[in-house]
């Protein structure tokens, strides 16, 4: 359907077509095509029938000189067979008075006299003698009238000086009381429809030898003439193109036949053309916006061979010629203006649909951050030197419409130093930079030269086919190790600047039309650049894409994406290696199928498992019992539903809830095997300290029951009281070595080589040794209490003890002299969680909430409450704090668990 | 009357010695051993009627040393593990390997005087 718009541009769409078809039905053109099509319509016809009305006789010139002898016994011999009408195309000019007498006597003779023109007067002339005196029946032979050279009508009269004259047709018709037709003043159509075979004609000579049937003539008007002398009276006529010309006798003898047998084909008038493309108009508006282009053209190719049929048949049966061109036009324009109309408004939504969608990817893939930083370019040039090790570097920029460069951020140099003056980018060495498309080595001079020996590059600085710049940069021989390293090194840069530079034109761009959404559209719709817009757009999009594909395959641990149906939409690396290895098949595999393979879950606890995901959006790991992979390590499969947060878009009511929708389930084998590795070691350490204490306990249990016993000899009684002494030194041996073995040392290498996730307990336990001076200074008691087996947190564990560190501080500055500390680990569903409480001072709502860190008790070295309630939501954790002075404080940090 | 023997078998000196104390004053008859070998040589040569032994013994381990046990020696041989090694895995196996009892470490003295008891009754 057409847009909203549509009911406007439907009848606009109307009014245009009808007035062209009424302003076009009046030009030469239309007339011209409406006879070229009667004229094809005329000719097309099946089996013609013959005339009953008429019968002609066309004798030869020379017949014109006979007399009575032929055209009296002629006449006679016709009337005598009971034809209805005799009518001469000419006046015989050698009969007698006698031939003309019966001619007034039967009063069925019709006798054709021709005019001439000279000037604007019409000549007629005189009857022959021996007529004159006489009643007879003579009509005017009018040459017919003709259009674009084809001669289509007859006229029913001459007119001369205000008289009309009869032109013979007419008046024979006339004659014959034919009402039909002759009712009318002007020109007729005469129906050629049939050609000759239509009209019977027989010889002179048949007439003459007696060898007339009566069925033959009897009731029928004759038209009898004599063959022209020359060509000039012959007519060109629509049949005329199968038939070849036709004589002027056989004109009259069609006219004639026209009027007699009631055949004047009737056209229409502009009222009806009016009302049929309106009709014609209005269904086509309504049918071609229901189908698709293909079947409006095929409809319209076949309305039109319809229209065709309709006045075919119509000419034939009902003798109305059809204003077929102006149908046919109709029924064409209404399809090209609607299709014309549909097809603008289609590319306008579709360009606004580019145009918005390029919007969108601009939006999405502008890192707005990186230019609302103070100077960006400083941070870049950082980033590089600290990988490059360059002596120095300059951003150069195209001049917009201009061949020159200008400096955009130079380090330790400035564009003043660049030897070549002209800074034309479409001369060397510029030009050879770009042909290389890659950072090139410079060999002559370009940089001013610096005390040490340097080699100097130019990266050409291009994005999505568009030069932006150059960057030039210096570095000594000896720190670039591999040149080629170095190179593939700079030209990943190279990319990099290309793309900042780039969102720094455009970020230009969106400072100039801020606040003007207009004429940022404007500038967008007004330039063309829709294609360009959308071009850069998706380039940058490509590259988000192909960096996160690049991300996503160097995770070290395997990933596969599955959409909801259960397709692979992305796979990693690793997992492609998992794959050529022949121990998994996610192509093959729906995401069912894959849980069931790896965690060897039946399908009826799979398909619980994908529910929880799908529908309560949860993760869920599973271990992987036998991954039969034969290397020894240890996976586990990690479950976790994609979710893409769209917000609610504004004006429809009230909702402000925002819907989760999920995309797909990432599954994820994560190589456990050093984390269960640790856990086994740690399990094996507490074990054998279990088992020590466990024993050393024994004895001294034992021991102290024989001591309660009576009579125990001294010499026993001592051995035992060695024993327990013995056992109680090796139960303080056994606690110390317990502390030794949990102390950083032991833990330093799996925590510093892995930083998430850490131990929350080692990292309290730290904390609090940290504090204890503090804690000392103040007799505060610190109740500590943690389980033995603590799922790990994801966090940072320095940053986590310093962050802890730093809470116990608060709390310790916050509690009143020998008060009591209560400090709890635990976890708690998907969290771990420290609780420290005390009763101590409390501090000030106001300040506890806003975070203000000159209010905050900081210790040296240690972080504020603000920073690290920042610290723990970086981690994806939250640092809740409750305080009520005079009552105490509460601090509680949630860190995300561990699996 | 015949005193009742038992064989201590484990590595914790003082501990040995203790049982030793305890089981003598209570009226048993008792051998020690350190290691599974000791323990094997004295099941061999001496007339033993239980046989306490902890898990954790040098050698071969408590674990091996009693499915030996089961394998070599004919007749019934009560035995009590009496072990600070608390896993509940090892617990199934030990229960395999023919042992009588299990007591963990520490036990007070009065439940152990009453195990042995019932086993040696």
């Amino acid at each position: 359907m057409l847009n909203k718009n549509s009911s406007y541009a439907a009848v606009l769409i109307g009014i245009v077509v009808v007035v062209s078809i009424l302003i076009g039905s009046g030009t030469s053109f239309f007339r011209a095509l409406n006879n070229f099509s009667y004229d094809i319509l005329t000719s097309m016809v099946l089996e013609p029938v013959p005339s009953d009305k008429i019968v002609v006789i066309e004798a030869e010139n020379s017949f014109s000189l006979q007399g009575d002898r032929t055209w009296l016994v002629a006449l006679n011999e016709l009337l005598d067979q009971g034809a209805s009408q005799v009518v001469f195309t000419f006046l015989p000019q050698h009969v007698s008075a006698d031939f003309y007498e019966l001619a007034e006597i039967s009063n069925k003779v019709v006798f054709g006299l021709p005019v001439f023109e000279s000037g604007n007067e019409l000549i007629i002339p005189p009857l022959p003698k021996v007529a004159q005196g006489l009643k007879l029946n003579v009509g005017l032979i009018k040459a017919a009238e003709n259009e674009g050279g084809v001669y289509r009508y007859q006229s029913r009269f001459v007119e001369d000086g205000g008289a009309q004259f009869p032109v013979l047709e007419f008046l024979a018709a006339k004659q014959l009381g034919v009402e039909e037709g002759v009712a009318d003043d002007g020109p007729y159509l005469v129906h050629f429809s049939g050609g000759f075979r239509r009209l019977p004609k027989i010889s002179i000579e048949r007439i003459l030898d007696k060898g007339l049937v009566s069925e033959l003539v009897s009731n029928r008007t004759i038209l009898i003439g004599v063959k022209a002398k020359n060509v000039n009276r012959s007519y060109f006529t629509p049949i005329s193109s199968e038939v070849g010309l036709v004589s002027e006798l056989y004109f009259q003898a069609f006219s004639l036949d026209t009027l007699l047998s009631q055949n004047v084909v009737t056209t229409w008038g502009l009222w009806w053309v009016l009302v049929v493309s309106i009709l014609i108009t209005i269904l086509s508006l309504i049918f071609y916006q229901l189908v698709s282009f293909q079947w409006s053209l095929v409809a319209t190719f076949s309305l039109t061979l319809l229209y065709l049929f309709i006045s075919w048949l119509a000419l034939h049966l009902f003798l109305v010629r059809f204003p077929l061109v102006e149908l046919v036009v109709t029924q064409w324009l209404s399809m090209t203006l609607i299709w014309g109309y549909r097809m603008v408004q289609e590319k306008k939504a579709r360009d606004d649909m580019l145009l918005d969608l390029s919007v969108k990817l601009q939006d999405k893939v502008f890192p707005i951050s990186f230019y609302n930083a103070d100077d960006p370019w400083e941070e870049l040039v950082t980033m590089i030197n600290q990988t490059l090790n360059l002596n120095r570097l300059i951003f150069l920029e195209r001049v917009k419409g201009d061949h020159r460069l200008k400096e955009v951020k130079a380090f330790n140099c400035s564009i003043e130093d660049i030897a070549e003056a002209r800074r034309d980018y479409e001369r060397t060495p510029y030009s050879t930079a770009i042909s290389e498309g890659q950072p090139i080595l410079l060999s002559k001079p370009y940089l001013k030269e610096a005390d040490v020996e340097e080699r100097v590059y130019l990266a050409p600085l291009m994005f999505a086919g568009d030069i932006l710049g150059f960057w030039a940069f210096t570095v000594e021989p000896n720190k670039v190790g591999s040149s080629e390293r170095f190179v593939e090194l700079a030209r990943a840069y190279m990319g990099q600047v290309s793309e900042a530079l780039h969102y720094r034109q455009e970020w230009e761009k969106r400072i100039a039309t801020e606040g003007n959404k207009l004429l940022k559209y404007l500038r967008v719709q007004g330039s063309g650049s829709t294609f360009q817009v959308l071009s850069k757009s998706v380039t940058l999009l490509d590259r988000r894409m192909s960096e996160l594909q690049e991300v996503f395959n160097r995770l070290s641990d395997a990933h596969v994406l599955y959409d909801l149906f259960g397709r692979v939409l992305l796979i990693n690396a690793k997992m492609e290696s998992f794959i050529k290895l022949g121990k998994l098949k996610p192509y093959s595999m729906t995401v069912l199928d894959f849980i069931v393979e790896l965690a060897l879950v039946d399908v009826v606890k799979a398909r619980s498992i994908l529910q929880t995901l799908i529908f309560e959006q949860e993760e869920v790991s599973l271990p992987v019992d036998d991954f039969g992979d034969g290397d020894g390590r240890n996976y586990v499969l990690h479950l976790k539903p994609m979710t893409v947060q769209e917000n609610q878009a504004s004006g429809i009511g009230s909702i402000d809830v925002d819907l989760f929708q999920l995309r797909g389930i990432l599954c994820e084998i994560v190589d456990v095997t050093e984390l269960k590795k640790s856990a086994e070691q740690k399990e094996s350490m507490l074990e054998h300290f279990s088992y020590q204490i466990r024993s050393d306990l024994a004895a001294l249990s034992l021991g102290v029951s024989i001591l309660e016993s009576e009579s125990l000899p001294d010499e026993d009684k001592r051995s035992t009281l060695s024993g327990i002494s013995s056992k109680l030194d090796a139960i303080d041996t056994t606690v110390r070595r317990l502390d030794e073995q949990v102390d950083p040392p032991f833990y330093d290498d799996l925590i510093a080589s892995s930083l998430l996730p850490v131990d929350g307990s080692f990292a309290l336990k730290c904390a609090l040794q940290n504090v204890e001076e503090n804690r000392l200074k103040k007799l505060i008691n610190i109740h500590f209490k943690v389980r033995d087996f603590m799922s790990l947190a994801f966090s940072e564990h320095k940053s986590l003890e310093k962050l802890l560190t730093s809470i116990l501080e608060i709390m310790i500055e916050d509690a009143y002299q020998q008060s009591d500390l209560w400090v709890e680990l635990r976890e708690e569903s998907d969290f771990i969680l420290f609780n420290f409480h005390n009763n101590g001072i409390g501090i000030i709502d106001e300040v506890f909430n806003e975070g203000d860190s000159e209010h905050l008790p900081v210790v040296d070295g240690t972080l504020n409450l603000f920073t690290s309630r920042r610290l723990a939501e970086k981690w994806g954790g939250e640092l809740l704090t409750d305080s009520e002075v005079g009552s105490g404080t509460v601090v509680n940090l949630k860190l995300k668990r561990f699996m | 009357m015949t005193k009742k023997s038992i064989l201590i078998v484990d590595s914790d000196e003082i501990l040995v010695k203790m049982l030793e104390l305890i089981l003598k004053r209570a009226g048993y008859m008792t051998y020690s051993a350190n290691n599974d070998k000791a323990a094997f040589s004295i099941i061999q040569n001496e007339r033993v009627d239980l046989i306490i032994v902890e898990l954790k013994i040098p050698e071969m381990g408590g674990l091996v040393f009693l499915n030996r046990l089961q394998g070599e020696v004919t007749g019934v041989m009560p035995t009590l593990v009496f072990t600070g090694v608390v896993k509940r895995a090892i617990k199934e196996q030990i229960m395999k390997a023919g042992v009588t009892d299990i007591l963990y470490k520490p036990a007070s003295l009065g439940v152990l005087l009453s195990k042995v008891k019932e086993m040696l009754p």
